[in-house]
Protein backbone atom coordinates (compact mmCIF):
# COMPACT_ATOMS: atom_id res chain seq x y z
CA UNK A 1 0.00 0.00 0.00
CA UNK A 2 2.49 1.96 0.52
CA UNK A 3 4.78 1.27 -2.29
CA UNK A 4 1.40 2.34 -4.22
CA UNK A 5 0.97 5.53 -2.58
CA UNK A 6 4.83 6.91 -3.03
CA UNK A 7 4.35 5.14 -6.98
CA UNK A 8 1.40 7.49 -7.13
CA UNK A 9 2.77 10.61 -5.61
CA UNK A 10 6.40 10.09 -7.72
CA UNK A 11 3.73 9.56 -11.16
CA UNK A 12 2.14 13.02 -10.06
CA UNK A 13 5.43 14.87 -9.68
CA UNK A 14 6.75 13.31 -12.27
CA UNK A 15 3.45 14.53 -14.43
CA UNK A 16 3.52 18.37 -12.97
CA UNK A 17 7.50 17.96 -14.31
CA UNK A 18 6.52 17.47 -17.58
CA UNK A 19 3.32 19.90 -17.79
CA UNK A 20 5.80 22.64 -16.33
CA UNK A 21 8.80 21.54 -19.15
CA UNK A 22 5.55 22.08 -21.64
CA UNK A 23 4.92 25.37 -20.13
CA UNK A 24 8.47 26.56 -20.49
CA UNK A 25 9.05 25.42 -24.04
CA UNK A 26 5.45 27.11 -25.14
CA UNK A 27 6.61 30.18 -23.27
CA UNK A 28 9.86 30.12 -25.01
CA UNK A 29 8.23 29.26 -28.54
CA UNK A 30 5.76 32.20 -28.01
CA UNK A 31 8.59 34.68 -27.74
CA UNK A 32 10.34 33.32 -30.94
CA UNK A 33 8.56 31.46 -32.99
CA UNK A 34 6.95 33.19 -36.18
CA UNK A 35 3.84 32.70 -35.74
CA UNK A 36 1.27 30.71 -38.08
CA UNK A 37 -1.18 33.63 -38.46
CA UNK A 38 -3.51 31.20 -40.35
CA UNK A 39 -3.32 28.80 -37.48
CA UNK A 40 -3.77 31.08 -34.91
CA UNK A 41 -7.09 33.04 -37.08
CA UNK A 42 -8.25 29.25 -37.10
CA UNK A 43 -7.77 28.83 -33.32
CA UNK A 44 -9.23 31.97 -32.35
CA UNK A 45 -12.38 31.40 -34.26
CA UNK A 46 -12.30 27.95 -32.41
CA UNK A 47 -12.08 29.03 -29.14
CA UNK A 48 -13.36 32.30 -29.27
CA UNK A 49 -16.52 33.07 -31.73
CA UNK A 50 -17.47 29.18 -31.59
CA UNK A 51 -17.98 29.61 -27.60
CA UNK A 52 -19.83 31.89 -28.02
CA UNK A 53 -23.52 30.40 -27.75
CA UNK A 54 -22.60 28.77 -24.33
CA UNK A 55 -20.63 31.82 -22.88
CA UNK A 56 -23.47 33.64 -23.79
CA UNK A 57 -26.24 31.89 -21.94
CA UNK A 58 -23.99 31.36 -18.91
CA UNK A 59 -23.42 34.59 -18.80
CA UNK A 60 -27.14 36.01 -18.95
CA UNK A 61 -28.77 33.49 -16.74
CA UNK A 62 -25.72 33.95 -13.81
CA UNK A 63 -26.49 37.48 -13.99
CA UNK A 64 -30.09 37.12 -13.81
CA UNK A 65 -29.88 34.52 -11.03
CA UNK A 66 -27.22 36.58 -9.13
CA UNK A 67 -29.50 39.93 -9.25
CA UNK A 68 -32.62 37.59 -8.08
CA UNK A 69 -30.94 36.23 -5.26
CA UNK A 70 -29.23 39.32 -4.15
CA UNK A 71 -32.72 41.32 -4.58
CA UNK A 72 -34.14 38.99 -1.93
CA UNK A 73 -31.90 39.29 0.12
CA UNK A 74 -31.62 42.87 0.26
CA UNK A 75 -35.35 43.82 0.00
CA UNK A 76 -35.38 42.23 3.43
CA UNK A 77 -33.38 45.39 4.62
CA UNK A 78 -34.41 47.61 2.30
CA UNK A 79 -30.69 47.82 -0.14
CA UNK A 80 -32.89 47.03 -3.23
CA UNK A 81 -30.77 49.81 -5.55
CA UNK A 82 -27.44 48.43 -4.10
CA UNK A 83 -28.35 44.88 -6.35
CA UNK A 84 -26.48 45.73 -9.44
CA UNK A 85 -23.57 47.07 -7.52
CA UNK A 86 -23.11 43.09 -6.47
CA UNK A 87 -24.37 42.02 -9.69
CA UNK A 88 -21.62 44.74 -11.56
CA UNK A 89 -18.74 43.84 -9.26
CA UNK A 90 -19.63 39.86 -9.03
CA UNK A 91 -19.78 39.46 -12.89
CA UNK A 92 -16.73 41.70 -13.33
CA UNK A 93 -13.84 40.26 -11.15
CA UNK A 94 -15.05 37.15 -10.07
CA UNK A 95 -18.24 35.18 -11.92
CA UNK A 96 -17.98 36.42 -14.94
CA UNK A 97 -14.18 34.87 -16.13
CA UNK A 98 -14.77 32.35 -13.67
CA UNK A 99 -17.76 30.95 -14.97
CA UNK A 100 -16.44 31.61 -19.02
CA UNK A 101 -13.16 30.09 -18.14
CA UNK A 102 -15.38 26.66 -16.73
CA UNK A 103 -17.61 26.93 -19.73
CA UNK A 104 -15.01 27.16 -22.47
CA UNK A 105 -12.70 24.52 -20.48
CA UNK A 106 -15.76 21.88 -20.96
CA UNK A 107 -15.83 22.84 -24.85
CA UNK A 108 -12.14 23.86 -25.51
CA UNK A 109 -10.11 22.11 -23.82
CA UNK A 110 -11.96 18.68 -23.92
CA UNK A 111 -11.81 19.00 -27.55
CA UNK A 112 -8.16 20.05 -28.15
CA UNK A 113 -7.42 17.01 -25.66
CA UNK A 114 -9.34 14.67 -27.81
CA UNK A 115 -7.65 16.01 -30.98
CA UNK A 116 -4.55 16.37 -29.88
CA UNK A 117 -4.85 12.56 -28.20
CA UNK A 118 -6.43 11.26 -31.77
CA UNK A 119 -3.22 12.50 -33.57
CA UNK A 120 -0.45 11.40 -30.86
CA UNK A 121 -2.15 7.65 -30.83
CA UNK A 122 -1.80 7.40 -34.76
CA UNK A 123 1.05 8.77 -34.92
CA UNK A 124 0.30 12.07 -36.45
CA UNK A 125 2.61 13.68 -33.85
CA UNK A 126 5.61 11.81 -34.82
CA UNK A 127 5.06 12.55 -38.59
CA UNK A 128 4.91 16.19 -37.46
CA UNK A 129 8.20 15.84 -36.17
CA UNK A 130 9.64 13.88 -38.58
CA UNK A 131 8.74 16.71 -40.89
CA UNK A 132 10.93 18.69 -39.00
CA UNK A 133 8.20 20.54 -36.86
CA UNK A 134 8.46 20.97 -33.16
CA UNK A 135 4.84 20.02 -31.92
CA UNK A 136 4.65 22.51 -29.56
CA UNK A 137 5.33 25.68 -32.04
CA UNK A 138 2.72 23.96 -34.72
CA UNK A 139 0.10 22.55 -32.35
CA UNK A 140 0.66 24.02 -28.51
CA UNK A 141 1.59 27.78 -29.53
CA UNK A 142 -1.38 28.47 -32.10
CA UNK A 143 -3.87 27.47 -29.17
CA UNK A 144 -2.61 28.64 -25.94
CA UNK A 145 -2.04 31.86 -27.94
CA UNK A 146 -5.91 31.87 -28.99
CA UNK A 147 -6.80 30.93 -25.41
CA UNK A 148 -4.90 34.10 -23.83
CA UNK A 149 -6.75 36.28 -26.71
CA UNK A 150 -10.17 34.73 -27.12
CA UNK A 151 -10.59 34.66 -22.92
CA UNK A 152 -10.58 38.10 -22.08
CA UNK A 153 -12.89 39.01 -24.87
CA UNK A 154 -15.20 36.04 -23.93
CA UNK A 155 -15.15 37.14 -20.49
CA UNK A 156 -16.01 41.09 -21.25
CA UNK A 157 -19.12 39.67 -23.25
CA UNK A 158 -20.04 37.25 -20.57
CA UNK A 159 -20.03 40.38 -17.75
CA UNK A 160 -21.55 42.83 -20.27
CA UNK A 161 -24.58 40.15 -20.50
CA UNK A 162 -24.46 39.20 -17.17
CA UNK A 163 -25.16 42.51 -16.29
CA UNK A 164 -27.66 43.60 -18.58
CA UNK A 165 -29.92 40.35 -17.71
CA UNK A 166 -29.52 41.48 -14.33
CA UNK A 167 -30.43 44.95 -14.55
CA UNK A 168 -33.02 43.48 -16.89
CA UNK A 169 -34.39 40.96 -13.71
CA UNK A 170 -34.04 43.54 -11.44
CA UNK A 171 -35.77 46.91 -12.57
CA UNK A 172 -38.27 45.22 -15.20
CA UNK A 173 -39.12 41.95 -13.22
CA UNK A 174 -38.48 42.96 -9.70
CA UNK A 175 -39.33 46.43 -10.25
CA UNK A 176 -36.30 48.18 -8.72
CA UNK A 177 -35.66 51.85 -9.06
CA UNK A 178 -33.53 52.34 -12.21
CA UNK A 179 -31.26 55.54 -11.78
CA UNK A 180 -30.57 54.68 -8.09
CA UNK A 181 -29.38 51.32 -8.90
CA UNK A 182 -27.69 52.36 -12.17
CA UNK A 183 -25.81 55.36 -9.76
CA UNK A 184 -25.18 52.65 -7.77
CA UNK A 185 -23.42 50.22 -9.96
CA UNK A 186 -21.42 52.69 -11.58
CA UNK A 187 -20.35 53.77 -8.11
CA UNK A 188 -19.15 50.19 -6.38
CA UNK A 189 -18.29 48.79 -9.73
CA UNK A 190 -14.49 50.26 -10.67
CA UNK A 191 -12.01 50.07 -13.60
CA UNK A 192 -9.92 47.99 -10.66
CA UNK A 193 -12.80 45.31 -10.88
CA UNK A 194 -12.97 44.90 -14.45
CA UNK A 195 -9.42 44.85 -14.69
CA UNK A 196 -9.07 41.90 -12.99
CA UNK A 197 -11.36 40.33 -14.57
CA UNK A 198 -9.66 40.76 -17.90
CA UNK A 199 -6.44 39.45 -16.40
CA UNK A 200 -8.01 36.16 -14.70
CA UNK A 201 -9.58 35.14 -18.32
CA UNK A 202 -6.27 36.01 -20.14
CA UNK A 203 -4.47 33.26 -17.07
CA UNK A 204 -7.45 31.14 -17.58
CA UNK A 205 -7.05 31.22 -21.22
CA UNK A 206 -3.63 29.98 -21.17
CA UNK A 207 -4.56 27.45 -18.48
CA UNK A 208 -7.02 25.41 -20.18
CA UNK A 209 -5.39 25.45 -23.27
CA UNK A 210 -1.95 24.23 -22.01
CA UNK A 211 -3.88 21.93 -20.07
CA UNK A 212 -5.53 20.20 -22.66
CA UNK A 213 -2.89 20.42 -25.36
CA UNK A 214 -0.60 18.08 -22.11
CA UNK A 215 -3.20 15.74 -21.63
CA UNK A 216 -4.23 15.35 -25.42
CA UNK A 217 -0.02 14.80 -26.13
CA UNK A 218 0.91 12.71 -23.50
CA UNK A 219 -2.43 10.85 -23.58
CA UNK A 220 -2.23 6.74 -23.59
CA UNK A 221 -2.63 4.71 -26.37
CA UNK A 222 -6.17 3.44 -28.32
CA UNK A 223 -9.66 4.94 -27.27
CA UNK A 224 -9.37 4.45 -23.95
CA UNK A 225 -6.39 6.34 -23.77
CA UNK A 226 -8.15 9.30 -25.83
CA UNK A 227 -11.22 9.19 -23.23
CA UNK A 228 -8.91 9.51 -20.11
CA UNK A 229 -7.15 12.24 -21.46
CA UNK A 230 -10.30 14.33 -22.46
CA UNK A 231 -11.69 13.84 -18.84
CA UNK A 232 -8.26 14.63 -17.53
CA UNK A 233 -8.48 17.86 -19.34
CA UNK A 234 -11.64 19.02 -17.89
CA UNK A 235 -11.05 17.74 -14.40
CA UNK A 236 -7.64 19.15 -14.26
CA UNK A 237 -7.86 22.76 -15.82
CA UNK A 238 -11.24 23.37 -13.62
CA UNK A 239 -9.50 22.89 -10.92
CA UNK A 240 -6.79 24.35 -11.82
CA UNK A 241 -9.00 27.33 -12.27
CA UNK A 242 -10.03 27.74 -9.22
CA UNK A 243 -7.57 27.21 -7.25
CA UNK A 244 -5.34 29.80 -9.06
CA UNK A 245 -8.88 32.32 -8.88
CA UNK A 246 -8.41 32.19 -5.45
CA UNK A 247 -4.67 33.09 -5.42
CA UNK A 248 -5.46 35.63 -8.03
CA UNK A 249 -8.12 36.98 -5.98
CA UNK A 250 -6.07 38.01 -2.92
CA UNK A 251 -2.42 38.87 -5.58
CA UNK A 252 -4.63 41.09 -7.61
CA UNK A 253 -6.27 42.82 -4.75
CA UNK A 254 -4.06 43.55 -2.84
CA UNK A 255 -1.92 45.52 -5.74
CA UNK A 256 -4.25 47.39 -7.25
CA UNK A 257 -4.75 48.40 -3.77
CA UNK A 258 -1.11 49.20 -3.77
CA UNK A 259 -0.60 50.87 -6.78
CA UNK B 1 25.75 7.44 -43.15
CA UNK B 2 23.93 5.54 -40.29
CA UNK B 3 25.44 4.32 -37.76
CA UNK B 4 24.21 2.99 -34.62
CA UNK B 5 26.59 1.86 -31.71
CA UNK B 6 25.56 -0.52 -28.33
CA UNK B 7 22.44 0.88 -28.57
CA UNK B 8 20.26 -0.60 -25.07
CA UNK B 9 17.12 0.12 -24.84
CA UNK B 10 14.31 -1.00 -22.22
CA UNK B 11 10.58 -0.84 -21.25
CA UNK B 12 10.55 -1.89 -17.63
CA UNK B 13 11.68 -5.27 -17.07
CA UNK B 14 11.72 -6.00 -21.01
CA UNK B 15 14.54 -5.51 -23.28
CA UNK B 16 14.20 -4.58 -27.15
CA UNK B 17 17.67 -3.18 -27.94
CA UNK B 18 20.69 -5.01 -26.21
CA UNK B 19 24.41 -3.85 -26.89
CA UNK B 20 23.04 -3.35 -30.99
CA UNK B 21 25.17 -2.21 -33.43
CA UNK B 22 25.33 -1.39 -37.10
CA UNK B 23 26.23 0.79 -40.09
CA UNK B 24 24.53 1.66 -43.32
CA UNK B 25 26.12 3.59 -46.21
CA UNK B 26 25.26 6.32 -48.31
CA UNK B 27 23.05 5.01 -50.84
CA UNK B 28 22.99 1.51 -48.88
CA UNK B 29 19.36 0.57 -49.31
CA UNK B 30 18.82 -1.91 -46.10
CA UNK B 31 16.21 -4.69 -44.81
CA UNK B 32 15.65 -5.00 -41.10
CA UNK B 33 14.17 -7.99 -40.91
CA UNK B 34 12.36 -10.21 -37.15
CA UNK B 35 9.53 -11.44 -36.41
CA UNK B 36 6.63 -8.88 -35.07
CA UNK B 37 7.36 -7.31 -31.53
CA UNK B 38 11.30 -8.09 -31.49
CA UNK B 39 11.91 -3.99 -31.71
CA UNK B 40 12.10 -3.12 -35.39
CA UNK B 41 10.02 -0.05 -35.20
CA UNK B 42 11.69 0.75 -32.20
CA UNK B 43 15.21 0.37 -33.44
CA UNK B 44 13.71 2.75 -36.68
CA UNK B 45 12.63 5.52 -34.03
CA UNK B 46 15.90 5.64 -32.35
CA UNK B 47 17.43 6.38 -36.20
CA UNK B 48 15.31 9.48 -36.80
CA UNK B 49 15.35 10.59 -32.65
CA UNK B 50 11.43 9.87 -32.29
CA UNK B 51 12.68 7.55 -29.33
CA UNK B 52 15.88 7.87 -27.24
CA UNK B 53 18.10 4.99 -26.01
CA UNK B 54 18.92 3.84 -22.72
CA UNK B 55 22.49 3.96 -23.39
CA UNK B 56 24.97 4.34 -26.86
CA UNK B 57 25.26 6.04 -29.64
CA UNK B 58 22.83 6.83 -32.90
CA UNK B 59 25.18 8.96 -35.38
CA UNK B 60 24.35 10.37 -38.85
CA UNK B 61 26.62 11.03 -41.06
CA UNK B 62 29.30 11.26 -37.83
CA UNK B 63 26.49 13.18 -35.68
CA UNK B 64 25.36 11.97 -32.48
CA UNK B 65 22.12 12.52 -32.16
CA UNK B 66 21.54 10.89 -28.88
CA UNK B 67 22.01 14.12 -26.94
CA UNK B 68 19.81 16.66 -28.60
CA UNK B 69 17.14 18.06 -27.63
CA UNK B 70 13.71 17.77 -29.60
CA UNK B 71 14.94 21.88 -31.45
CA UNK B 72 18.24 20.73 -32.32
CA UNK B 73 16.76 17.40 -33.95
CA UNK B 74 14.48 19.64 -36.33
CA UNK B 75 17.88 20.37 -38.49
CA UNK B 76 18.90 16.71 -38.17
CA UNK B 77 15.47 15.33 -39.42
CA UNK B 78 16.00 17.64 -42.36
CA UNK B 79 17.59 14.58 -43.93
CA UNK B 80 15.12 12.03 -43.59
CA UNK B 81 11.65 11.31 -45.07
CA UNK B 82 9.90 8.71 -43.02
CA UNK B 83 6.73 6.29 -44.14
CA UNK B 84 4.36 5.02 -41.39
CA UNK B 85 2.99 1.91 -40.69
CA UNK B 86 -0.55 3.75 -40.26
CA UNK B 87 0.63 6.26 -42.95
CA UNK B 88 -0.27 9.30 -39.93
CA UNK B 89 -1.64 11.49 -42.75
CA UNK B 90 -2.55 14.23 -41.08
CA UNK B 91 -6.36 13.94 -41.22
CA UNK B 92 -7.58 17.34 -41.21
CA UNK B 93 -5.56 18.17 -44.29
CA UNK B 94 -6.18 17.46 -47.88
CA UNK B 95 -3.87 15.08 -49.97
CA UNK B 96 -2.22 18.28 -51.41
CA UNK B 97 -1.49 19.87 -48.16
CA UNK B 98 -0.21 16.50 -46.47
CA UNK B 99 1.84 16.30 -49.08
CA UNK B 100 3.15 19.84 -49.04
CA UNK B 101 3.52 20.07 -45.57
CA UNK B 102 7.03 19.94 -45.46
CA UNK B 103 7.44 22.83 -48.16
CA UNK B 104 5.03 24.88 -46.78
CA UNK B 105 7.29 24.76 -43.37
CA UNK B 106 10.61 24.52 -44.33
CA UNK B 107 11.31 25.97 -48.08
CA UNK B 108 10.23 29.46 -49.20
CA UNK B 109 8.27 28.69 -52.40
CA UNK B 110 5.72 30.26 -54.02
CA UNK B 111 2.01 28.64 -53.99
CA UNK B 112 2.50 27.89 -57.75
CA UNK B 113 5.59 25.97 -57.22
CA UNK B 114 4.52 24.20 -54.31
CA UNK B 115 1.96 22.82 -56.54
CA UNK B 116 3.64 22.44 -59.13
CA UNK B 117 5.76 20.14 -56.84
CA UNK B 118 2.83 18.15 -55.05
CA UNK B 119 1.39 17.27 -58.77
CA UNK B 120 4.95 15.76 -59.73
CA UNK B 121 5.67 13.98 -56.32
CA UNK B 122 1.87 12.66 -56.57
CA UNK B 123 2.58 11.72 -60.48
CA UNK B 124 5.66 9.38 -58.87
CA UNK B 125 3.85 7.40 -56.76
CA UNK B 126 1.00 6.62 -59.08
CA UNK B 127 -1.81 9.08 -57.93
CA UNK B 128 -2.21 12.21 -60.11
CA UNK B 129 -5.49 14.35 -59.24
CA UNK B 130 -6.02 12.86 -56.00
CA UNK B 131 -4.82 16.50 -54.09
CA UNK B 132 -8.64 17.68 -53.24
CA UNK B 133 -9.09 14.57 -51.74
CA UNK B 134 -9.54 13.69 -48.16
CA UNK B 135 -7.17 10.77 -46.42
CA UNK B 136 -10.65 9.13 -45.40
CA UNK B 137 -11.55 8.91 -49.30
CA UNK B 138 -8.46 7.28 -49.92
CA UNK B 139 -7.50 3.44 -49.47
CA UNK B 140 -4.66 1.72 -47.55
CA UNK B 141 -2.72 1.63 -50.38
CA UNK B 142 -3.54 5.09 -51.34
CA UNK B 143 -2.06 6.10 -48.10
CA UNK B 144 0.47 4.71 -48.25
CA UNK B 145 1.41 6.31 -51.39
CA UNK B 146 0.51 9.52 -50.28
CA UNK B 147 2.86 8.98 -46.98
CA UNK B 148 5.10 8.34 -49.20
CA UNK B 149 4.83 11.01 -51.40
CA UNK B 150 4.92 13.58 -48.46
CA UNK B 151 8.28 11.87 -47.44
CA UNK B 152 10.04 12.33 -50.48
CA UNK B 153 8.37 15.98 -51.62
CA UNK B 154 11.21 17.94 -50.27
CA UNK B 155 13.59 15.25 -51.60
CA UNK B 156 15.65 13.66 -47.91
CA UNK B 157 18.67 11.75 -47.95
CA UNK B 158 17.78 9.07 -46.17
CA UNK B 159 14.59 7.54 -46.44
CA UNK B 160 12.74 5.27 -43.61
CA UNK B 161 9.71 2.61 -44.01
CA UNK B 162 7.90 1.00 -41.23
CA UNK B 163 6.24 -2.02 -42.29
CA UNK B 164 5.16 -0.32 -45.61
CA UNK B 165 3.61 -3.26 -46.99
CA UNK B 166 1.77 -4.38 -43.92
CA UNK B 167 -1.74 -5.21 -44.11
CA UNK B 168 -1.68 -4.70 -48.09
CA UNK B 169 -3.72 -7.19 -50.48
CA UNK B 170 -0.15 -9.27 -52.37
CA UNK B 171 -1.00 -7.00 -55.58
CA UNK B 172 -0.76 -3.23 -53.72
CA UNK B 173 1.93 -4.66 -51.92
CA UNK B 174 3.93 -5.41 -54.69
CA UNK B 175 3.35 -2.04 -56.09
CA UNK B 176 4.93 -0.59 -53.11
CA UNK B 177 7.51 -2.42 -53.41
CA UNK B 178 7.75 -1.78 -57.21
CA UNK B 179 7.47 1.94 -55.67
CA UNK B 180 10.23 2.03 -52.99
CA UNK B 181 12.66 0.71 -55.84
CA UNK B 182 11.88 3.20 -57.91
CA UNK B 183 12.14 6.03 -55.34
CA UNK B 184 15.59 4.29 -54.69
CA UNK B 185 16.74 4.51 -57.60
CA UNK B 186 15.88 7.86 -59.19
CA UNK B 187 16.08 9.65 -56.09
CA UNK B 188 19.35 7.80 -54.95
CA UNK B 189 18.25 8.02 -51.43
CA UNK B 190 19.71 6.09 -48.46
CA UNK B 191 16.75 3.25 -48.05
CA UNK B 192 16.30 1.41 -44.35
CA UNK B 193 12.73 -0.51 -44.45
CA UNK B 194 11.87 -2.03 -41.51
CA UNK B 195 9.69 -5.48 -42.57
CA UNK B 196 8.79 -8.93 -42.17
CA UNK B 197 7.58 -9.43 -45.25
CA UNK B 198 10.57 -11.59 -46.80
CA UNK B 199 8.97 -10.61 -50.48
CA UNK B 200 9.84 -6.86 -50.13
CA UNK B 201 12.93 -7.08 -47.99
CA UNK B 202 14.51 -9.53 -50.93
CA UNK B 203 13.42 -7.05 -53.67
CA UNK B 204 13.60 -3.71 -52.03
CA UNK B 205 16.95 -4.03 -50.31
CA UNK B 206 20.85 -4.38 -50.83
CA UNK B 207 21.62 -6.26 -47.19
CA UNK B 208 19.48 -7.53 -44.80
CA UNK B 209 19.41 -7.20 -41.00
CA UNK B 210 17.97 -9.82 -38.82
CA UNK B 211 16.73 -8.83 -35.79
CA UNK B 212 16.90 -11.34 -33.19
CA UNK B 213 16.47 -11.47 -29.02
CA UNK B 214 17.06 -7.70 -28.90
CA UNK B 215 20.25 -7.22 -31.09
CA UNK B 216 21.52 -7.86 -35.21
CA UNK B 217 21.45 -11.50 -35.52
CA UNK B 218 22.47 -12.42 -39.09
CA UNK B 219 23.72 -9.54 -41.45
CA UNK B 220 24.02 -10.41 -45.44
CA UNK B 221 22.59 -9.69 -48.84
CA UNK B 222 19.13 -11.19 -49.54
CA UNK B 223 20.52 -14.34 -51.44
CA UNK B 224 22.66 -15.24 -48.63
CA UNK B 225 19.77 -15.06 -46.43
CA UNK B 226 17.47 -17.30 -48.16
CA UNK B 227 20.65 -19.78 -48.58
CA UNK B 228 21.30 -19.34 -45.51
CA UNK B 229 21.29 -22.73 -42.74
CA UNK B 230 20.98 -20.99 -39.74
CA UNK B 231 17.47 -22.16 -37.75
CA UNK B 232 16.46 -19.39 -36.88
CA UNK B 233 16.85 -17.58 -39.65
CA UNK B 234 15.86 -20.46 -41.66
CA UNK B 235 12.38 -20.88 -39.00
CA UNK B 236 11.75 -16.99 -40.08
CA UNK B 237 12.20 -17.47 -43.62
CA UNK B 238 9.72 -20.40 -44.29
CA UNK B 239 7.27 -19.08 -41.68
CA UNK B 240 7.34 -22.14 -39.05
CA UNK B 241 6.26 -21.43 -35.86
CA UNK B 242 7.02 -23.36 -32.92
CA UNK B 243 5.58 -26.65 -31.93
CA UNK B 244 4.96 -24.88 -28.42
CA UNK B 245 2.83 -22.28 -29.84
CA UNK B 246 1.25 -24.22 -32.31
Amino acid sequence: MIFAANKRVTESLAGLGRFTLLAKETAASLFTFKVAWRDLIYQIFFVGAKSQTVVLITGAFTGMVLSAQTYFQFHKVKMDTATLAVVGVSMCSELGPVLTALMVTGRVGAAIAAELGTMRVTEQIDALRTLATHPVDYLVVPRVLAGLIALPLLTAESISIGIAAGYFVGVVLLGIDPTYSWAHMLKYTGDTDVAIGLIKAFIYGGILTLVGCYKGMTCGLGAKGVGKATTEAVVSASIAILITNFFLTLSLERLFNAL
Amino acid sequence: MIEARHLQKRFGEQSVLNDLSFRIENGESVAIIGRSGCGKSVLLKHLIGLMKPDAGEVLIDGENIVPMDERQLLRVRRKFGMVFQSSALFDSMSVAENVAFGLRRHEHLTGAEIARRVAHVLDVVDLPGTENKSPAELSGGMRKRVGLARAIVYQPQIVLYDEPTTGLDPIVADSIDKLMMRVRDQLQVTTVVVTHDMRTARRVSQRVLMMHDSRIYASGTPDEFFASQDPVVRQFIDGVADDKKN
